[in-house]
């Protein structure tokens, strides 16, 4: 009766657990977390490459990044590259575009699980990219499902592993631990030594197995050959995970063949060589992506070294105590018993540590696949714990005189140590919900633009924040223009020019080095509204280079939309001064914009003149001739072809002239 | 004194000269001898020393008291001027490095270019040198390739002579099997 409970038990944990792997994956691994240009953006010039952020560090060399227009054309120029200085970040620079909508395709593996993951989105130059059909694109990226064939070879790497590790561990501090008056060989008598060296071969032909498919389903999720996958850090720590295991077999096969004090240290070598294996795969796992890597990697390690001394001795147990005789088996039960109290603590201490390192919510463990799985985890972990305490402080003590009740809590055991072991290799396969790789963060407002000097040695990413006139903090990403290397012994400064009008001086701003190959400063140099001439002078040893960007600040308006209307922008000026701004599109052939000028109270007030340009791109302004419509109302006009533009607008007024500017998409 | 470049704004690529006026009690000094003073210029990890000289001849032409160097700065970005040397016993020992508060650092001609813009000669150069790994690179993949699609046709070839042997074999047996149960 009580093994149909168990078995029960164990059917619903399984059950729980396929529910787990049945659930839609909420969470990502290397996912999209921002881009440039951003997804769906209306962007006015043309970016000189694409760069994508991802939640997780991806691996370059199997990722790829293809930019496409709406013809299907390809403008991508290379495969895709870290950014300077952050490894989350992908880039990959495009050929010239004209106007139009672009489809950025990306798939990329992730560096610290080795999945793979693909999107796409749009983004427009000069027009809205909403409603655009996708290209023509005969191969869409399209990122593979959680894998079988992965979930079996953890599985049997883990299997495997804690056999190995267990069954060492199990030789050396149970059956030869210290014996009251009595030598450890005499403990390790031929018979169990057979039965034990059994169960470690076992286990190592789990793990030999586990290593070739795991390979397999990180190559296939690469969707690569074995010597690309070789090249990268995935399949470096896969090829030392074999050799370990590799040596681990040659340690068990030692241990067969020598008898004594050799096959003691032989099996303790079959142990440390799957310790070292299961040290690489915890390095190449989630632990090494938190905010602590060094910390959760070695509870990780202590982990699964616990989980292996309690699971695995207990597995080394069964085998070895069959046929015994009763008084070694009662000893050997006790002592078993004591390191399974101790790794148990272990496996509790290290099991908070990991969730804590990953789950930043209580809520995570119900709402994310990954934290179900630690929750299984749990209750399989509780229900164990409470049958090793009746085994521990009830059936022990008995086993001198019986053995049928430590029997049958330990088959209850062994169903639910299978169910913790399926447990784990599904949590290792799930993405942790840690903000630390994958927050909902929005990005902040920023404009960024990027390009390269005239040499094509270095490649400039700047981003300015928050963009508007003003005080802004102005970061630059130098890069080498091939390899994509951060450039970081240089000196960088900034001259902005500003295009408007030529007659004022342009002013520089010297970066302070920020490691990585960036390099920032707060400016006030920025100072107008417009378009600015930014020349980013990077000065290396005896060398130097320009780097000439053009940007237009961001306009500080307040739109408001309403149905079967033009956009009212509102732009606040000094004096309590309010600009109505609006495009209508519909007047014929020509779109006009309105400009009228309130004051503080609200009501229409004069206005001298208005001067009303319009740009696309990185195109240059075109002026809009302007008629009066009332004393504080003007109308420009012009031919405007459907596109996103923005209007600069000079106000002046009896007391001065005032600059302000609007973004309007014309017949998107 | 007062120094900076002889022609300010100043660019890369264009002939210029460091320029140093000294006066005393605003009074021009012009009996400073060539070589009397010296300015070394650096930029980045490179450094040059060049003498000064009178750009006048009192009454005749210049300004009194201005001295040059010329120069040919080839790269755009921070240049250090240091000047060394002594007058009427009184030593002179001065660094300035160019920037907003002193004078004008050196840009590429392209911003003052119309109507197009023309690189200049050290981007040129440097454009140049950038692209022959490039190409190098790009030759050394298509050699790549083609010894990889050829070494792959040789194997291929081997395999068919093999299996062609095989089958030849797999045939004479058959055929004398046949034969000796005719």
């Amino acid at each position: 009766m009580k093994h149909r409970v168990a078995g029960a038990a164990a059917l619903v944990a399984l059950f729980a657990l396929g529910s787990v792997m049945a659930a839609p994956s909420a969470d990502a691994h290397a996912s999209l977390r921002t881009s440039e240009p951003a997804a769906g953006a209306q962007i006015t010039a043309a970016p000189d490459e694409i760069a994508i952020t991802f939640t997780e560090q991806p691996e370059p060399a199997l990722s790829s990044i293809r930019v496409l227009d709406a013809s299907g054309a390809a403008y991508e120029q290379a495969k895709p590259s870290p950014a300077g200085g952050d490894p989350l970040t992908l880039r990959t620079s495009v050929k010239e575009m004209s106007q139009g909508v672009y489809t950025v395709l990306w798939r990329v593996v992730s560096r610290v699980d080795g999945h793979a993951t693909a999107g796409s989105f749009a983004f427009g130059v000069g027009i809205s990219p909403a409603g655009a059909p996708p290209p023509p694109v005969a191969a869409q990226p399209v990122a593979p499902g959680r894998s079988s064939l992965e979930m079996i070879g953890r599985l049997l790497l883990f299997a495997g592993l804690i056999s190995l590790l267990g069954g060492a561990g199990f030789a050396t501090l149970v059956l030869a631990g210290p014996a009251k008056g009595r030598r450890a060989r005499d403990v390790m008598d031929e018979r169990r030594d057979r039965r034990l060296l059994g169960f470690m071969a076992g286990g190592w032909v789990a793990a030999a197995a586990g290593v070739p498919l795991f390979a397999e389903a990180q190559r296939r999720a690469a969707d690569a050959g074995f010597a690309d996958l070789a090249a990268t850090s995935l399949g470096r720590a896969l090829i030392w995970r074999g050799v370990a295991v590799l040596v681990a077999g040659v340690a068990v096969a030692a241990a067969i063949f020598a008898s004594g004090a050799m096959r003691r240290r032989a099996i303790a070598a079959g142990g440390i060589a799957a310790a070292v294996a299961a040290f690489v795969h915890v390095q190449a796992g989630h632990a090494s992506a938190t905010t602590s890597p060094g910390i959760q990697v070695a509870g990780q390690w202590i982990h699964v070294l616990a989980v292996s001394l309690w699971v695995g001795g207990f597995g080394a147990l069964l085998a070895t105590i069959r046929g015994a005789a009763t008084p070694d088996k009662h000893r050997a039960i006790k002592r078993y018993s004591t390191m399974a109290g101790l790794t148990l603590a272990a496996v509790l201490a290290t099991g908070i540590l990991r969730s804590l390192g990953e789950l930043d919510r209580f809520g995570d463990l119900t709402s994310t696949g990954y934290g179900r799985a630690v929750l299984i985890k749990i209750v399989v972990f509780t229900a164990l714990a409470a049958l090793g305490a009746v085994n521990r402080f009830r059936n022990v003590a008995r086993a001198a005189a019986t053995l049928t009740p430590l029997r049958r809590v330990v088959k209850s055991e062994a169903a639910l140590g299978v169910v913790a072991l399926v447990a784990a290799a599904i949590l290792a396969s799930l993405a942790p919900p840690s903000p630390a790789r994958g927050g909902a963060t929005p990005p902040p407002e920023r404009i960024v633009v990027s390009g390269s000097d005239f040499a094509t040695t270095a490649r400039a990413r700047v981003a300015i924040e928050p963009g508007y006139a003003g005080i802004n903090t102005v970061t630059a990403s130098i890069t080498d223009y091939d390899s994509g290397k951060p450039i970081d012994d240089a000196e960088v400064s900034i001259r902005f020019a500003y295009l408007d009008d030529t007659t004022i001086p342009a002013a520089v701003s010297l970066l302070e080095h920020r490691g990585g190959g960036r390099y920032s400063t707060q400016t006030p140099n920025l100072s107008l509204d417009g378009r600015w001439r930014l020349t980013i002078l990077v000065q290396q040893g005896s060398g130097s280079v320009e780097i000439p960007l053009v940007v237009a600040t961001r306009c500080r308006v307040t739109a408001t939309a309403a149905e079967g209307q033009p956009t009212l922008y509102d732009a606040m000026l000094p004096g309590g001064r309010t600009a109505q701004l609006y495009a209508d599109p519909t007047q014929g052939a020509k779109t006009e914009v309105h400009v009228t000028l309130f004051d503080a109270e609200g009501t229409e007030t004069f206005v001298r003149s208005v001067g009303v340009t319009a740009t696309r791109g990185g195109a240059d302004p075109i002026g809009m001739p302007h008629r009066r419509f009332s004393d504080g109302h003007f109308i420009a006009a012009g031919e405007l072809a459907p596109a996103t533009w923005r209007f600069d607008i000079g106000i002046a007024t009896p007391d001065g002239t005032f600059k302000t500017c609007f973004e309007e998409t014309i017949g998107g | 004194m007062v120094v900076g470049w002889g022609s300010e704004p100043a660019y890369a690529g264009i002939v210029n000269s460091v320029q140093l006026t000294l006066s005393r009690g605003g009074e021009p000094l012009t009996d400073v001898a060539a070589g009397d003073i010296k300015v070394e210029v650096s930029f980045g990890d490179q450094k040059t020393t060049l003498d000064l000289e009178p750009a006048f001849v009192v009454g005749r032409f210049g300004t009194p008291g201005q001295y040059v160097a010329h120069l040919l700065p080839t790269r755009a970005g921070n240049y250090t001027f240091k000047f060394a040397g002594s007058h009427d016993g009184q030593k002179l020992d001065s660094t300035f490095t160019c920037g907003e508060q002193t004078f004008a650092c050196i840009e590429e001609t392209v911003a003052i270019q119309f109507p197009e813009k023309d690189p200049s000669l050290a981007e040129l150069g440097d454009r140049i040198e950038r692209e022959f790994p490039r190409v190098e690179q790009r030759v050394a993949a298509v050699r790549s390739d083609v010894g990889s699609s050829a070494d792959t046709a040789r194997l291929l070839g081997i395999i068919g002579i093999g299996l062609g042997a095989v089958a030849l074999i797999v045939a004479l047996v058959r055929g004398r099997g046949g034969k000796a149960r005719a």
